[in-house]
């Protein structure tokens, strides 16, 4: 196990090169710099060199890509190319806790939402409580997260008079105020979860459908066992592998749906950040996010491989 | 320079108690599309709707809180380089005067008492001897001489992406015979100066300060009526009373804060939830209407000085005149007031109709500006272009889609005579820098900024264009170039008035290469605790007038 550990933390980096390059490559090929931005219409092509001058941007690519290269190495990912010129990490230090309690409450509210019902779906097809499941998880994977999370916030405001805390006061980190700090986190969290938890469900029922149909099942519930022993002990464990791969893949979806819902919601995260960061053409706030981002995907998906062995003993790591 | 000269009489006059007192609310409303708007209008003792109360100013009370939604992060607030956060720096530093946009005049309302102009190139400012620093910083409690106004002037006229640096290039020589004497003199006349002195860019910062902090993007020591208690730029930003602020007991608040909230429509619902007081988007007549029914809410409108124009590269088709006025008599300037301005706004000539004072009359713009679809398919067709097909860039602006709204519309009206467009919706930043910038288009269209002042609008038309590099449509027309480089010499009102106007009746005839089409009203929401003191107009007809002061200093609030 720790052999295989090590093994896939070492494949960590060349990915991580390749994606920083791939990053690099990309940001290369989208018109307008960051000078451009700042300098707007009134820029001379004088003031445009200056500005890229002083900006780093003017030289060669190799040299731009192995510098940002080196300073990471080094723990510096650069600073901000716009007129904060704040570093890169005291932005993402003040962000990184909203977009990881974003990311966990999202995940364990769209297990609760997806596990259960599948599990139910499963157990008792063809009955209401089934269709019932089936038709939710249909109705949440159509429905855009974005569009949700706005009809969240225009009915609180309309009915309740109520809007997320964030809007009248920024992010309260949950020891300051635990309450206000979920008030602040919970719709955002459900909004994200529920065609995630819709996914799970889907793929709960019909793996836990295909597991109750094998042999070991069927003595299972020839030896008497209750119905929640068969299920619960001998059935789900199994049915859940497929599952746990799925929820490994959705931390990209889930990353990338953090970008919009952090706009939506008004939450500071680094989904907001990144995307602002694009819009501006600011080069090492992109290139070390996307690569942060890469990092929590493998890392999640090392995780879930972990996770199988302890599922199902049979799988042994080489 | 003549002693009977407009710009004499303005220049020299005392200082009105009501220009003194008057707030800067109207700068303060509005995050920072609003300041650049400088919305407001009306003088405060307009007839109102009957939905905020009487109309006044009311008797202010000290203390309290106001809050601010914004759209855009502050990404930065060094006020002599940073544009983002022009709106705060407003409210941290002081500058020698305001300006009216309206009337187009200075208000003497801030640290210069008196301007004294011997000839058009010579500015000799008295200066108030207790406007001081906040009481913390660098230079605390200490009080800004002539020497901070040169430093600041230095600064603002040499950093490298200060914006437009026409004006301080041509300052040649600063003199500060005193402590309260800050002179300048400049190698060449540029009437433009005037306007620029009261921008927010131009703040004047104690030189100690700047010797301290070079770079004053997150920090600031200021000494406008509100100190920097907490700045997060894309969060939250926290300003507190000044005690020392020479206005004293101004500013009334104990603090203005500012919310960012980036998406416009969660902006909004913030608003209409109360977790703001001033709603920091700029709304359309149909957006604002259910807060101009509601007594809870006080509603204020402005023209916006945002004007949507058509730039064409001066290559063929378009080279062709005939082409060019084609186009203009296909389009609908009506029906876009109608349907995307809701009834509400005018035409607009080369210089935006809000800017009375410059702008030619309306009717004569209306009169130049028919919609004759048969005389424009006949041009077409004696030009040997009865159909074309061409691209029209235009910008995706996050949280703006009236500009995509305008360019469909524009599409359905010239499809009509044969101008066949393919609309191509280019991100900002590629917008800029790929195809203005470089004049990478056939046609361009966008919102082009809001001038308040005729030298930036008539540019656009220069040779030199806007970057004073070169037009990026290829336009040139010489005659048209001594026109705009005389009136930004011309002293005289009068004068430059007549200049600027023929200009512009030069410009009409060429039908480009900008082609401008017309401007709306802008409405700006604030709950009714939200008092702007001597600019608290409510919903008026927007004629200009309104008072300009330090601003936010009279702002006040109900609610404890």
């Amino acid at each position: 196990m720790r052999n295989y550990i090590l093994r896939r933390l070492l494949i960590l980096i060349p990915i991580m090169l390749g994606v920083s390059f791939l990053t690099f490559a990309m940001f290369r090929m989208i018109p307008g710099d960051a000078a451009v931005l700042r300098c707007q219409l009134g820029c001379t092509p004088e003031v445009l060199n200056d500005l890229r001058h002083e900006m780093g941007l003017d030289r060669p690519w190799y040299q731009q890509y192995g510098d940002w290269l080196w300073d990471v190495g080094h723990g510096d990912l650069g600073k901000s190319l716009t007129e904060s010129r704040l570093p890169v990490t005291t932005e993402l230090d003040r962000r990184l806790p909203i977009t990881g309690e974003l990311l966990v409450m999202t995940m364990i509210m769209a297990l609760l939402l997806g596990i259960p019902p599948g599990v139910i779906s499963a157990i008792r097809p063809g009955t209401p409580l089934d269709w019932l499941a089936r038709l939710g998880s249909v109705l949440w994977l159509s429905i855009p997260s974005f569009w949700l999370g706005i009809l969240v916030i225009a009915f609180g405001v309309s009915w309740f008079n109520w809007t997320p805390p964030q809007f009248g006061r920024g992010y309260v980190p949950f020891m300051d105020d635990p309450w206000v700090n979920l008030q602040q986190f919970f719709f955002p969290s459900l909004v994200l979860a529920l065609a995630i938890a819709a996914a799970i469900m889907r793929l709960t029922r019909s793996s836990l459908l295909e597991v109750l149909g094998n042999d070991y099942i069927r003595t299972a519930w020839s030896k008497g066992l209750r119905e929640r022993t068969v299920v619960m002990r001998h059935a789900l464990k199994n049915a859940l592998i497929p599952v746990l791969t799925i929820v490994g893949l959705q931390v990209g979806a889930l990353i990338g749906g953090s970008v919009i819902i952090e706009s939506v919601f008004n939450l500071n995260g680094v989904g907001k950040y990144v995307l602002e960061a694009i819009l501006r053409r600011d080069f090492f706030v992109v290139q070390s996010v996307v690569l942060l981002f890469a990092v929590a995907f493998v890392t999640a998906n090392l995780v879930v491989d972990i996770l199988y062995g302890w599922l199902d003993p049979r799988i042994r790591y080489g | 320079m003549a002693e009977s000269t407009y710009w004499n009489r303005f220049w020299r006059r005392r200082i009105s108690r009501r220009a003194v007192l008057g707030a800067g609310a109207v700068g303060a409303l509005g995050a920072a599309s609003a300041a650049v708007l400088g919305c407001g209008g009306g003088n405060g003792n307009g007839n109102g709707n009957g939905n905020g109360g009487p109309n006044g100013i009311g008797t202010p009370v000290a203390g309290g809180n106001v809050t601010e939604g914004r759209l855009i992060n502050a990404l930065g607030i060094d006020p002599h380089i940073d544009l983002t956060g022009l709106d705060v720096d407003a409210l941290m530093y002081a500058y020698l005067y305001s300006w009216n946009r309206f009337t187009e005049e200075r208000v003497m309302n801030n640290l210069a008492t008196n301007l004294e102009t011997p000839d058009e190139r010579t500015f000799l400012f008295t200066i108030r001897p207790d406007v001081v620093a906040w009481p913390k910083g660098p230079a605390a409690g200490e009080a800004l001489t002539s020497t901070d106004c040169v430093e600041s002037f230095k600064r603002r006229g040499t950093a490298i992406t200060a914006p437009d640096k026409r004006f301080p290039q041509r300052i040649e020589k600063y003199e500060t015979p005193d402590d309260t004497t800050f002179n300048f003199y400049m190698s060449r006349t540029f009437v433009p100066a005037a306007r620029e002195m009261a921008n927010p860019t131009w703040a004047i910062v104690p030189a100690k300060v700047l010797d301290k902090y070079p770079n004053l993007s997150q920090i600031a020591f200021g000494n406008g009526p509100f100190m920097l208690k907490e700045f997060r730029g894309s969060e939250r930003i926290v300003l507190e009373r000044h005690p020392d602020y020479f206005l004293k007991p101004r500013p009334w608040l104990d603090t203005s804060t500012y919310i960012v909230i980036t998406e416009s429509s969660s902006l909004l619902a913030a608003f209409r939830g109360g977790q703001h007081d001033i709603n920091g988007a700029v709304l359309t007549k149909t957006t604002a209407q259910e807060f101009i029914d509601d007594a809870k809410y006080k509603v204020s409108q402005a023209p916006s000085l945002f004007y949507p124009v058509i730039h064409m590269k001066m290559r063929d088709p378009w080279r062709d005149i005939r082409v060019r006025e084609a186009m203009d008599l296909a389009i609908n300037r009506k029906e876009i007031i109608d349907v995307i301005q809701d009834g509400e706004g005018n035409y607009n000539g080369p210089i935006q109709w809000p800017q009375v004072k410059w702008a030619l009359p309306q009717q004569e713009v209306r009169d130049f500006y028919p919609h004759d679809p048969e005389k424009a398919k006949a041009l077409l067709k004696e030009a040997g272009h009865p159909q074309i097909t061409t691209k029209v860039k235009y910008p995706e602006v996050p949280g703006a889609p009236i500009i995509a709204d305008i360019a469909v519309l524009i599409k359905s009206q010239l499809e009509k005579v044969g101008i066949n467009l393919e609309l191509d919706a280019v991100e900002l930043g590629a917008f800029i820098g790929n195809t203005l910038l470089p004049g990478n288009f056939d046609l361009a269209f966008f919102p082009n900024l809001p001038y308040d002042e005729p030298d930036r609008p008539l540019s656009f038309y220069h040779s030199k264009g806007v970057t004073g590099t070169g037009n990026w449509t290829n336009y040139t027309n010489p005659e048209l170039d001594k026109l705009i480089d005389a009136q930004s010499e011309e002293f005289d009102e009068a004068k430059r008035i007549d200049i600027v106007q023929r200009a512009q009746r030069m410009i009409l005839p060429e039908h480009g290469p900008q082609i401008t089409l017309t401007g709306g009203i802008a409405y700006f929401a604030r709950w009714a605790h939200v008092n702007l003191g001597p600019a608290d107009n409510d919903l008026e007809t927007p004629v200009p007038g309104a008072v300009y002061g330090p601003a936010g200093a009279d702002i006040w609030t109900d609610k404890r």
